[in-house]
């Protein structure tokens, strides 16, 4: 999960990660949509793959890559989770205010 | 679930109980733990750069075990505007939260955005919401 937020903390990865999103794609073809050298592009698409979110499989010449799944799930499972932590902890907050508002009534509500 | 993480809620009370209730050690400790939680409030200190430190156990399990979290408090507006920062995955994460009276009560939203603001386009934005994004579009049904 660590790995997964570091890969993705950087603008640039997070735009390669963007533009395979429509499929895969060789190191060429993102360096033309994206505002930096190829030699750039590879250096990100390794921080990329160590962090296990893209592969590669060699298409004769090329070397195409494309995105992995399994860290995405993580993330969205992540993402869900701290959504339900917030509503879990909100409805709590309910009661306590529930509460303290029985034990102790404003003049108006008196 | 789209776009930035963001909860809204509309509570009845009146808005200075509330914001008692998200702002000192005490008040924060009768809610902030989920269920099956237990929160401990170790410190709030309730102005600009002061700390936010908890620590959330799970019920039952040893006094010395659990998680102390080590917030920033960066802006306070009572009663109506809090916010503090959390480290996250080796970044930091921005939990805000506004209260507003409205009719029938008062009302809170809440967001939770990944700093490091970038210029994205003349636009200054968090990333949370590119990572709502990818994990929308590229996580599969496990």
């Amino acid at each position: 999960m660590d790995h997964t937020l570091q890969a993705l903390a950087d603008p640039v990865r997070r735009a390669i990660v963007e533009h395979l999103m429509t499929g895969e794609q060789p190191v060429g073809a993102l360096a033309r949509r994206l505002p930096i050298a190829q030699s750039g592009v590879s250096r990100h698409l390794r921080i990329l793959k160590a962090a296990g979110l893209v592969r590669v499989r060699p298409d004769g010449q090329r070397r195409l890559y494309s995105l992995q799944a399994a860290p995405f799930n993580e993330l969205s499972e992540w993402l869900m989770q701290a959504r339900r932590l917030w509503e879990d902890r909100l409805n709590t907050f309910e009661t306590a205010l529930a509460r303290r508002r029985a034990d102790h009534p404003t003049s108006e509500e008196r | 679930m789209s776009g930035k993480q963001m909860i809204e809620r509309v509570w009845s009370g009146p808005i200075d109980l509330i914001w008692e209730l998200w702002t000192t050690a005490e008040g924060v400790a009768s809610w902030f733990g989920p269920r099956g939680f237990t929160v401990e409030v170790e410190q709030f200190e309730l102005r600009e750069g002061g700390a936010f430190v908890y620590v959330m156990r799970s019920d039952g399990a040893p006094a010395d075990a659990g998680r102390r979290m080590v917030s920033t408090v960066t802006v306070v507006e009572p009663p109506h505007t809090l916010v503090y920062e959390s480290p996250f995955g080796g970044e930091s994460m921005t939990t805000a939260v506004t209260f507003s009276e409205v009719d029938g009560g008062v009302r809170m939203v809440l967001t939770i955005d990944a700093t490091k603001p970038e210029m994205t386009g003349g636009a200054t934005k968090g990333w949370m919401s590119s990572l709502e994004r990818f994990a929308e579009r590229v996580a599969q049904p496990s």
